[in-house]
């Protein structure tokens, strides 16, 4: 199984302790593998190198550039680049301002992991129809135009 | 104008069908959306189910319900049809039920009360991602329609190419091809024409894919045809009828090429016309790699002929006529650039003198052998090198030599 590449944003360097700590496992395995950033402007800097970034993982609060913004600013990166919004718990204004900008998804802090790997599981199954999708239309462009 | 998406409410509250009739008034009559509405799990999958109706696109469903509940429902809604998408309505805050919707696949929530902005922001995200989705899964099905068409065009086109070669006393002929992709504009042919003679010939047409096969069939059809009237001219030439000129061949094939040839392609052409009982050939040569002739002893060289222009370039041009004769134990190799162009992962070439080479310094005793441990030789110096033009090679061995 190929590894999914995850962008994690926040500003707090403790979280990325915790998620290598509590994902260690899928880590090891070669099932994800993390990267990180302190806030919107690193995490596009991060998109813009050639990293196979597959799925972002932001908060909202951030110094800089929030999490709102990133999420309108990604779709020129990658259009196919599933994000997910993490916020206080029961934020629902934000939560649904991140879901109407077009966040595939949510969670709540604390982080539940285990909703965490649902949710990058889920992510992952639709990217990976997107991307099977269109790589199916590119090869038909070029294979009808050959 | 576009039909209105499909959407399907589920509520036990009847409400909610008045509310949604009524804020959604504007999109239902600009005919955007229209609603359909069901009061449980069982009702909704029951509407799913129905043939005949217009499909349904998406579906809003709240949590609780009495027979199923929406958390149910979500989780049976991809077996009836994985490409609805499902929105669910949960009391405002009610995190627990919404990230289990979540997770079961909801492709987003809105809360009670609902928002009407956001449902319509929700509704048409939805629909968005459900378009871009179909669009690609249309794609898909397509690639793969054009896939076994391909596959299909691959087959007519290896069995126009002649797959049993006559047999002789005084002669053995073989030849094979294998195209770069689904289909190949290279070809050969081999033509009876009674009275211990045949036409052989070996072409190249410029490009690849559907064109270059589409333009390698008219051609090969021409030239056989064209070989046959000419070899054959009845009483129309009476005296002349065996008088064999390929170079007339290629002349006319040349100019019926050069009609309506819109999308200028050409194709080169090796043609020869071998009398089996004397070895005699005639021949012309359209721009095409000059053939090889191995000795009875083991040597090799290149047939003597001056290339002409490829067919399909220049009308009026008058191809040359030669006259050779291959002598017991000889075997004469028609090839295409993809042999001697075929490349290895360091780009290097296979190249003439391999082709030159190919038995060795030993005698040729089989057109079959020859002709394979080409292919074979070429395999292996390619190695995991791509192949990027279509390998064709025809091998004619004259009987008799020492064996």
């Amino acid at each position: 199984m190929e590894t999914c590449r995850i962008l994690v944003v926040d500003d707090e360097p403790d979280l990325e302790d915790l998620v290598n700590q509590r994902m260690r496992r899928e880590i090891r395995s070669g099932r994800y593998s993390f990267v990180y950033a302190r806030n919107g402007v690193e995490a596009l800097e991060c998109l813009s190198g050639d990293n196979g970034i597959d799925i972002v993982i932001t908060d909202i609060n951030m110094p800089e550039m929030d999490g709102l913004t990133l999420l309108e600013q990604i779709p020129a990166y990658d259009p196919k680049l599933r994000c997910v919004i993490v916020s206080a718990y029961g934020d629902m204004k934000n939560i649904r301002t991140a879901m109407n900008r077009g966040a595939f998804d949510f969670l709540n802090k604390p982080i539940d992991f285990e909703d965490l790997r649902n949710t990058i599981d889920k992510s992952m199954k639709h990217l990976g129809e997107i991307r099977e999708a269109f790589e199916a239309r590119d090869k038909m462009l070029t294979e009808g135009r050959s | 104008m576009e039909e209105p998406h499909r959407i399907l409410v589920v509520d036990d509250e009847p409400d909610l069908e008045q509310l949604v009739l009524q804020r959604m008034r504007r999109e239902i009559r600009r005919g955007r959306y229209s609603f359909v509405f069901a009061r449980n799990g069982v009702e909704a999958l029951e509407r799913l189910n129905e043939n005949g109706g217009d499909p349904i696109d998406m579906v809003l469903t709240d949590i609780n319900m009495p027979e199923m509940d929406g958390l149910t429902l979500l989780k049976q809604i991809p077996s009836v049809d994985p490409n609805v998408r499902s929105v669910v309505v949960s009391a405002y805050g009610d995190m627990k039920n919404i990230r289990t919707a979540m997770n079961r696949g909801a492709f987003d929530f809105v809360t009670k009360p609902i928002d009407f902005e956001d449902l319509r922001i929700t509704i048409d995200r939805t629909l968005e991602h459900l378009a871009m989705l179909r669009e690609a899964l249309e794609a898909r099905d397509k690639l793969v329609a054009l896939r076994s068409d391909l596959d299909l065009a691959s087959k007519m086109q290896q069995s126009i190419l002649p797959t049993k070669f006559p047999e002789s006393p005084d002669y053995e002929i073989y030849a094979g091809m294998v195209p770069a992709r689904d289909v190949g504009g290279d070809f050969f042919d081999v033509i009876n024409l009674g009275d211990d003679r045949i036409g052989i010939t070996v072409a190249d047409v410029s490009g690849k894919g559907v064109p270059a096969a589409l333009f390698m069939m008219s051609s090969r059809t021409l030239l056989n045809s064209v070989a046959v009237a000419r070899a054959n001219p009845g009483e129309v030439l009476g005296e002349v009828n065996r008088l064999l000129r390929p170079g007339d061949v290629l002349s006319e094939v040349n100019r019926l090429l050069q009609e309506n040839n819109e999308a200028a392609m050409f194709v080169t052409v090796f043609f020869a016309f071998f009398e089996s009982k004397t070895g005699d050939m005639v021949y012309a040569n359209g721009g095409h790699n000059p053939p090889v002739i191995i000795h009875a002893d083991g040597s090799s060289s290149l047939l003597a002929q001056q290339p002409g222009v490829a067919l399909g370039i220049a009308p009026e041009f008058s191809y040359d006529m030669y006259n050779a004769t291959l002598a017991p134990g000889e075997a004469l190799i028609l090839y295409t650039d993809g042999v001697t162009e075929a490349e290895n992962v360091k780009t290097e070439q296979f190249g003439l003198d391999r082709l030159l080479g190919i038995l060795g310094g030993a005698s040729p005793s089989s057109a079959k052998e020859i002709n394979d441990k080409i292919f074979d030789a070429v395999k292996e110096f390619a190695g995991r090198a791509p192949q990027f033009d279509d390998i064709t090679c025809l091998t004619l061995y004259r009987r008799g030599g020492s064996e």
